[in-house]
């Protein structure tokens, strides 16, 4: 049993199809890359299988159940974590909080200090946790969302452009941090317009054009399909 | 102090009691429920334990009976306005405290009708509402330091970010909308038992304007807020009583200079003057400068 199935999945507002067929299949403990072109899908994908937006045909399954109709705090429950692509944080909470917020749907037997704190130590927050997030800079508050669904204990981290606004160095902290989440067997999926980050951390990529799938295999083969380099970077005329 | 006390005293029941009704509506706020129903349920709360009382029943008694049968009407009518958000909730909660009114003004057996009930037994001391105000305070302060006040504030600032944290959104929307509507009712019935008089109008468009001064001039951010702003709120007119007929002109200056330069309240200046205090600069932190 795979721990997230897409099968067909089409998201359509109106006549605009932001998602028009895309099937997947993740298996747990990889990281999984999702990239494509401004306006492919990704987001909206993300959005659906985290059920924050509608599914208008297709099926998604999350750790054996159909999930396609579930509301967004059921999946959330039964482990599957997020971030946004633009930050959301709680300004009057502190960082600390914020993070412990995540952790606020473990089960009764749940540590939610331990599991807090363990985040806010890896994600390397614990000079900042009693800040409000207001105070920190962008790289950093972006930090705390990781740190917030990494809390969660959550069994699937959907990132949605996680490094965006950092710098190089804190890049690659990331990158450091999400390769020792899946050594610990944490399922991610990665949407990243960085193909160098994505080339240094997934084990497996999917490549998204205009709502359907347009190729997938492992990182370096992958983007260097001349389909996904003409989706990035246009059609190349001969002579031109 | 004693002197001061007993002239006061009046204004410091009026704010105790103000401060109830002020936790009520600060509750809702806090969780994103624009619902002014706390007030029609205050009027409800009255009239209940007025009659209660008056019919021989003990005063905590008569309470608890009254809040705890409240609950389920409340219960009712979240349900009902359970798909509605921010002026249209307000709008239709608005509507709830027109109609509750326009029954106490015929339901002249219970309520007295347009004259009101009078004469009501004075069974509530200062002391046994500091009380009762103590807990609200201190139950306010455990819910929002808690797991539930990282929920309310995540349910205020951003319905997506909490369903996919995994918060029910409807179900604690509803929770949140029925406990507001408990503290409207015990409000208004410690109210009825202070002042031994309740009339229709007390219950209707002042008494909502007031509220939400108490939560504009007192802010939504902390416990503390409905008590700080019900104080301010009953003393104010006091203060400016040298101002003779420009009074209520200036406490609407104060109202609006309030909005527009602390929208947070008193909690919300005291808060930012604190962040000020800690990091004067300003300026964005990183982690090395944290650190450092």
């Amino acid at each position: 049993m795979s721990l997230l199935e897409l099968e067909d999945v089409k998201v359509w507002f109106g006549g605009v199809r932001a998602v028009d067929g895309v099937s997947m299949r993740l298996e747990e403990g990889h990281l999984y890359g999702i990239i494509g072109p401004n306006g492919s899908g990704k987001t909206t994908l993300i959005n659906a299988i985290s059920r924050l937006t509608h599914v208008t045909e297709g099926r998604i399954a999350f750790r054996g159940e159909d999930v396609t109709r579930a509301a967004p705090h059921v999946v959330a429950r039964m482990g599957m974590a997020r971030t946004f692509q633009s930050i959301r944080l709680l300004d009057r909470l502190t960082v600390r909080d914020n993070v412990l917020l995540g952790t606020d749907r473990l089960a009764p037997d749940g540590d939610p200090a331990a599991a807090t704190d363990a985040a806010i130590e890896r994600l390397g927050l614990e000079a900042v946790a009693k800040q409000y997030p207001s105070s920190l800079a962008y790289g950093t508050q972006r930090r705390v969302e990781i740190a917030r669904a990494v809390a969660s204990g959550a069994k699937l981290l959907l990132l949605d452009e996680p490094i965006a606004g950092m710098s190089r160095s804190e890049r690659d902290e990331i990158a450091e941090v999400l390769r020792t989440l899946r050594a610990d067997g944490l399922t991610q999926v990665l949407i990243e317009h960085d193909l160098r980050m994505v080339l240094k951390t997934c084990d497996f990529v999917y490549v998204l054009n205009l709502g359907r799938n347009l190729a997938e295999g492992l990182p370096a083969e992958t983007v260097s399909l001349p389909a996904v380099q003409e989706a990035y970077l246009g059609r190349t005329h001969a002579g031109a | 102090m004693f002197d001061w006390f007993d002239s006061n005293e009046a204004l410091i029941q009026s704010a105790l009691a103000l401060s109830i009704l002020g936790f009520s509506v600060q509750l809702a706020l806090r969780a994103g429920v624009f619902s002014l129903a706390g007030v029609g349920f205050w009027a409800i709360g009255g009239y209940s334990v007025a009659n209660l009382v008056g019919d021989g029943w003990s005063t905590p008694l008569a309470i608890a009976v009254t809040v705890a049968a409240t609950l389920l009407p409340a219960l009712g009518l979240a349900l009902i306005l359970r798909r509605l958000r921010a002026l249209y909730l307000a709008m239709a909660t608005f509507a709830f405290v027109l109609i509750v009114q326009i029954v106490a003004l015929n339901w002249d057996s219970v309520t007295g009708g347009p004259v009101g009930l009078f004469a009501i037994p004075v069974t509530v001391s200062t002391l046994g509402l500091t009380l009762v105000v103590i807990a609200c305070a201190a139950g306010t302060y455990i819910w929002e330091r808690g797991r539930h006040g990282r929920i309310m504030e995540s349910l205020r600032e951003d319905e997506q970010l909490a369903s996919s944290l995994g918060v029910d959104v409807a179900r604690e929307r509803v929770k949140v909308f029925v406990v507001s509507a408990g503290l409207g009712t015990l409000s208004g019935a410690l109210n009825a038992l202070m002042f031994n008089t309740l009339t229709a109008d007390q219950a209707g468009f002042g008494l909502i304007t007031t509220v939400l001064m108490v939560i504009v001039l007192g802010g939504t951010g902390a416990w503390w807020g409905p008590l700080a702003g019900a104080f301010i709120v009953t003393w104010l007119p006091e203060v400016l009583r040298f101002a003779d007929d420009y009074r209520e002109v200036i406490q609407g200056a104060i109202v609006l200079l309030v909005v527009v330069y602390a929208p947070e309240g008193v909690v919300g200046a005291v808060r930012a003057l604190r962040r000020l205090l800690r990091n004067p600069l300003r300026k964005p932190l990183t982690l090395k400068e944290a650190a450092e």
